[in-house]
């Protein structure tokens, strides 16, 4: 069943007369509780495709349906809903709040939404992801695999239906970052999250059960989509 | 080549981020624009005062009144003196005051002597007058015209001379007449109101020579008298344009600084603002080169060297500042000036660039230093590490349920809890302007509401001295019956009612009470001959009265005392029997003054210490009140102590205090009045007997019908009050008219009042009296008043427009640095007003700290007011008003933070999170 696609999503910078084409008629769809990763060259569109799919850009052109109903059309305020209800997003350089603390950074989310955080899942998180003792730390005084795992619980603390990840490995060294991705996958399959996620790691890619290869903005390779 | 360097530097970032350097350029502007105006203002002031003080007085600082012992080797040896000029007398207008002399070039270089028409005298048989001798004279002359008098030369026999009036000098005179609180046995103390050819001469009579000079630097009175014997020489303040009994530099210097202070002090209030936006300003700029200045720190720059770098750009800004706000602050000050034409003069001088430059360094180096100081002690890894936030990290307690955007405010504040200081303080400033017009308003409404029966008065300020227990009748120099009738019978007046005053003595039998005798107090010291010490007291209309404190049994005193005040007494003693035996009388004559005013106006509410006031008795001569003052005792510097009524002195502590324990409600006076119709020429003692049996004598039985208290009277001094009709009725003459009060019958325009009033100023120059316009005095008040209000607002305006441009500049520049954090809580679902959250706190805050500090200033000062004065403010109203400006505020504030919060939402999420 699909739960998110994309049609003739195009994405262009610059100005009319020089334009620089990120993203090129790309149409898409993905399984629920797939996990796709999206890989290419730097400036191949990876991240434009990610940031499009999660609505945290706009496109040139296109649609991003999402429960049968495009994405641009929602409002901003109806899209805020969308992404802390249903979407979670794992950053390159983490993007924590610094003036909170691990423990409040995970709930932020919740919190924002103004819901009672689900204590059991919250706490099987931090299990899950070891940061159980570093609940109190601000940003600035942990390590980058601890805030890799911080931003990771943040993504799932709300249970959302797919969680986006944009080279949640890049800036960790090659036994955090593979450690980093087990656990996603682990939660991921445990809650039936689809997990897109962008890398240009081919070692990671691999684990992915569907890759989709990008080039010049466009769609060079796909493996299909495979259900879990 | 280093320090050029860096000037490139600053000039090349400034050309690059010129956008960010806009709020510091305009601080800086704004500064030297105030420097500039405050500078010019208060020379402007000072300068205006100066120059209307020429007019009357010219440069004198200080004469001498025929002193010939005195030379003016002399006075140049004593380096006490810069110029010096002379006024010769020549002689006077028989049965008058009115003296003719003329002047040196030096003299008329000091005293700038003007004319209101014609010119001077250029040869003999000329004469150049003053308006008021000629009113004095009774005469109705004008240039051109011929009069003749009986002149007295000094010294001289008298002569009939023939003039050809020639000028008519403006008043001057008037101003350096000393006959208020100086006398002479033999010499002249007149200042001419006439001026003659240096060509005219007289068969006898000696030339008086009196002298007008101005100070070397640092000079004044006080030392002058130190030089020389006290009492010879009269300084001329300047900011009266008068001689004045006491050195006037300290109260002429009390009066500029009044004069400016007030201008210093809004200067300084608008400067404190201006300095806030410069600092906020600097902040911002400094704020946007953090990774720079991280950088350079990393690679070896030290805090000096950050310092100079960017505080380099200030001063860059400061020179191009410098050319621009000075011609705005001239072309302002010209505008002010324009609008003040008398209380304010444009005057720019090229020195007084000097403190401007200096005023507008020393705020832009406290203003941007501040932030400068901060940013320098940045370690180079604080920026990337968030050092300031981890060492705050401690108090930080985490939360599992928390309201995300106000914990994010909250950590910020506690981060940095200085930061919207300035904001804060601006808002308490905006608001406190709020109040004052507020509190201001009333007045305004006041002004114009309030009925207004006095139309004009005339003053005379100066009192005859005498020691003598009697008044003396100089028609020369007292507005007579006829002038008073003329007044009253002027077109349109309504209403004149008369001050006037003379002496009576009130009969004693028996001791003088110890309130009497404040100045005999033995407990209050000794004196140089082992006597007590003599305390000078105004009680009694002057020093006559000392002599109730001698005995019959006293002794004279040694024939080789020094002791003045002794002497004085013993002298006023002999007098006072000799009074007693050629009158008559059985009783010791206690002088006191006899004051009548129109008492219906008078403000009895706090003062009646006993009975009560029936004005019609008074009216009918049956019933006086008596003003008996509690007296304290004060020892001034030179150790001179002095009697005064309760609050007159308020300055020092008082050494002992006299109660009224004399006169009461429904006790009856003898009171007997004496006129002398003539000056007495000789002194001797076999003189004053023929002369004490001539005095004219009036006398009248009267009941005390209230005693008064509290807030002084006239002099402060014991004084029997009643009305010009109970005057009458006791039939007493009134020898000395000191006012008069007039209302008009309707409303008049202003050609009319004109015309009334020179009409009044001509009949008051026969009694040396001014004229006070109230019509216009309420013109000016109302439109000053209007003009402060004015003011008020536009500085309001002005700190109302800095605290919102600071609170939403400090927002914007958060939200700029926040960007990042920004685009990660939308990221995670943060819609737009949980953002607004993380930037509203801030500003309510300090909108709340900065109304509750101005609230808490307000209400103290009310309460203040309230428990100390009778003054009260508007609390209801003023307090309701801060609120509604403070909300205002808020509004403001938040309108400003959803147009920067817009632009960072305009940017999608990913624009937002970017690295750089």
């Amino acid at each position: 069943m699909n739960i998110i696609s994309c049609e003739n999503l195009t994405k262009t910078y610059g100005s009319a007369a020089a334009p620089v084409h990120a993203l090129q008629d790309v149409s898409l769809t993905f399984e629920q509780g797939s996990f796709t990763a999206i890989t290419g060259k730097s400036g191949s569109g990876k991240s434009t495709l990610l940031h499009l799919l999660s609505g945290l850009d706009r496109p040139t052109s296109g649609e991003v349906i999402y429960q049968g109903k495009n994405l641009f059309s929602y409002n901003d305020n109806q899209l805020s809903v969308l992404r802390r209800r249903r979407f979670g997003f794992v950053f390159q350089s983490y993007n924590l709040v610094r003036e909170l603390t691990a423990q409040e950074n995970i709930l932020l989310p919740v919190m924002l939404d103004g819901r009672k955080p689900d204590e059991a899942h919250i706490g099987h998180l931090i299990e899950l992801l070891g940061i159980e003792d570093r609940l109190s730390h601000l940003p600035g005084a942990m390590s980058g695999g601890q805030q890799q795992r911080v931003c990771i619980a943040r993504a799932l603390s709300n249970k959302p239906a797919i969680l986006f990840a944009d080279e949640p490995t890049g800036n960790l060294d090659g036994k955090t970052g593979r450690e980093v991705l087990s656990l996603m996958r682990t939660v991921g399959k445990e809650l039936g999250i689809t997990l897109i996620m962008v890398t240009h790691d081919l070692g990671v890619a691999e684990q992915a059960e569907r890759v989709i290869r990008l080039e010049d903005g466009q769609v060079a390779e796909d493996s299909g989509a495979v259900s879990i | 080549m280093k320090q050029l360097s860096i000037n490139h530097i600053s000039a090349a970032s400034i050309r690059a981020n010129h956008k960010t350097y806009v709020s510091l350029s305009v601080g800086i502007v704004l500064a030297v624009v105030l420097a500039t105006v405050m500078t010019l203002c208060a020379f402007g002031l000072i300068e205006a005062r100066e120059r209307q003080v020429v007019q009357t007085v010219g440069h004198t600082d200080c004469i001498l009144l025929d002193v010939p012992d005195i030379t003016d080797e002399s006075l140049r040896q004593s380096g006490l003196f810069d110029r010096i000029g002379h006024q010769f007398v020549a002689a006077s207008v028989k049965d008058s005051n009115v003296y003719l002399g003329y002047l040196d070039e030096a003299g008329q270089g000091i005293l700038c002597r003007t004319l209101a028409e014609g010119r001077m005298p250029e040869q003999s048989g000329e004469i150049a007058i003053e308006r008021g001798a000629l009113e004095k004279l009774r005469l109705e002359a004008e240039v051109g015209d011929k009069v003749t008098w009986t002149l007295l030369p000094v010294d001289g026999l008298e002569e009939e001379r023939s003039f050809t009036i020639v000028g008519i000098l403006r008043e001057q005179s008037g101003a350096l007449d000393v006959s208020g609180f100086a006398w002479s046995s033999d010499g002249v103390l007149n200042w001419p109101s006439a001026l003659i050819s240096p060509d005219e001469s007289f068969a006898t009579g000696r030339l008086v020579q009196h002298r007008a000079m101005t100070y070397a630097p640092f000079a004044s009175l006080s030392q002058v008298e130190k030089r020389y014997d006290y009492g010879r020489f009269f300084g001329v303040s300047r900011t009266q344009a008068a001689v004045y009994p006491v050195d006037p530099a300290d109260t002429d210097m009390a009066a500029y600084t009044q004069l400016t202070g007030m201008l210093l002090i809004l200067g300084g209030a608008l400067l404190l603002a201006v300095c806030i936006g410069i600092s906020s300003a600097m902040e911002g700029v400094l704020a946007s080169k953090t990774e720079e200045i991280g950088m350079l720190r990393a690679v070896g720059a030290t805090r000096r060297q950050i310092r100079r770098i960017f505080g380099r750009d200030a001063w860059l800004l400061s020179l191009v500042a410098l050319p621009v706000g000075l011609l705005i602050g001239l072309g302002l000050t010209w505008l002010l000036c324009h609008m003040a034409p008398d209380e304010l003069v444009f005057a720019p001088r090229l020195w007084l660039l000097g403190p401007i430059v200096l005023i507008s360094a020393l705020c832009i180096v406290i203003a941007s230093g501040l932030p400068l100081r901060r940013a320098s002690r940045q370690m180079p890894m604080g920026v990337l590490r968030d050092t300031a936030l981890l060492r705050k990290a401690g108090s930080f307690k985490s939360k599992s349920s928390f309201h995300a955007t106000k914990l994010i405010a909250v950590r910020q504040l506690r981060i940095h809890p200085w930061r919207q200081i300035g904001a804060a303080l601006l808002v308490a400033a905006t608001l406190l302007c709020a109040a004052i017009i507020g509190e201001q308003s009333y007045d305004v409404v006041d002004d114009l509401t309030r009925s207004r029966p006095v139309a004009f008065s005339l003053t005379n300020q100066k009192a005859t001295f005498s020691n003598m227990p009697f008044s003396v009748v100089r028609p020369e120099v007292q507005l007579s019956e006829q002038d008073v009738a003329q007044v009253r019978n002027l077109q349109l007046v309504d209403y004149a009612s008369l001050e006037a005053e003379t002496k009576v003595n009130m009969l004693l039998y028996g001791e003088a009470p110890d309130y009497f005798l404040p100045f005999t107090g033995g407990e209050l010291g000794q004196g140089t001959d082992g006597d007590a010490t003599w305390v000078y007291s105004f009680f009694g209309g002057g020093s006559g009265l000392n002599y109730l404190s001698i005995s019959s049994d006293d002794p004279e005193p040694p024939a080789d005392t020094t002791d003045q005040q002794r002497l004085m007494a013993w002298q006023n003693y002999r007098n006072m029997l000799a009074l007693m035996e050629t009158q008559g009388l059985d009783g010791k004559p206690v002088c006191f003054t006899l004051y009548a005013t129109d008492l219906s106006r008078v403000d009895y509410a706090d003062r009646i210490a006993e009975g009560k006031v029936d004005l019609a008795a008074i009216d009918a001569g049956q019933q006086v009140l008596v003003y008996a003052p509690t007296y304290k005792i004060f020892r001034l510097e030179d150790d001179m102590l002095i009697a005064a009524a309760s609050d007159a002195w308020g300055r020092a502590a008082s050494e002992a205090e006299f109660e009224n324990d004399f006169f009461h409600a429904g006790q009856t006076l003898e009171l007997v009045q004496f006129v002398q119709q003539h000056l007495f020429d000789d002194m001797s003692e076999e003189a004053l007997r023929t002369n004490f049996a001539q005095l004219t004598k009036h006398d009248a039985s009267v009941t005390v019908g209230a005693v008064l208290n509290g807030k002084p009277i006239r002099n402060s001094e014991v004084c029997i009050l009643t009305t010009e009709a109970g005057a009458k009725a006791l039939g007493f003459e009134m020898t000395e008219i000191t006012g008069m009060e007039i209302s008009l019958t309707q409303d008049v325009d202003r050609e009319t009042e004109q015309a009334l009033q020179s009409r009044l100023e001509r009949i008051a120059m026969r009694g040396d009296m001014t004229v006070f316009n109230w019509l216009q005095s309420w013109r000016e008040q109302v439109a000053s008043s209007r003009a402060a209000m004015a003011l008020f607002v536009s500085i309001m305006l002005l700190f109302f427009a800095l605290a919102v441009a600071i609170q939403v500049g400090n927002a914007g520049r958060r939200i700029r640095s926040d960007t990042r954090m920004i685009g990660t809580l939308r990221a995670v679902g943060a819609d737009e007003k949980a953002l607004l959250g993380c930037y509203r706190l801030p500003m309510l805050l300090t909108t709340f700290i900065g109304a509750a500090l101005a609230a808490g200033l307000y209400l103290a000062l009310a309460i203040w007011y309230q428990l100390r004065t009778t003054l009260h403010m508007h609390v209801y109203t003023t307090l309701p008003l801060m609120l509604i400006l403070a909300a205002l505020c808020i509004l403001c504030c938040l309108a400003g933070l959803r147009m920067r919060l817009k632009n960072a939402l305009d940017q999608s999420i990913v624009e937002n999170i970017r690295e750089l």
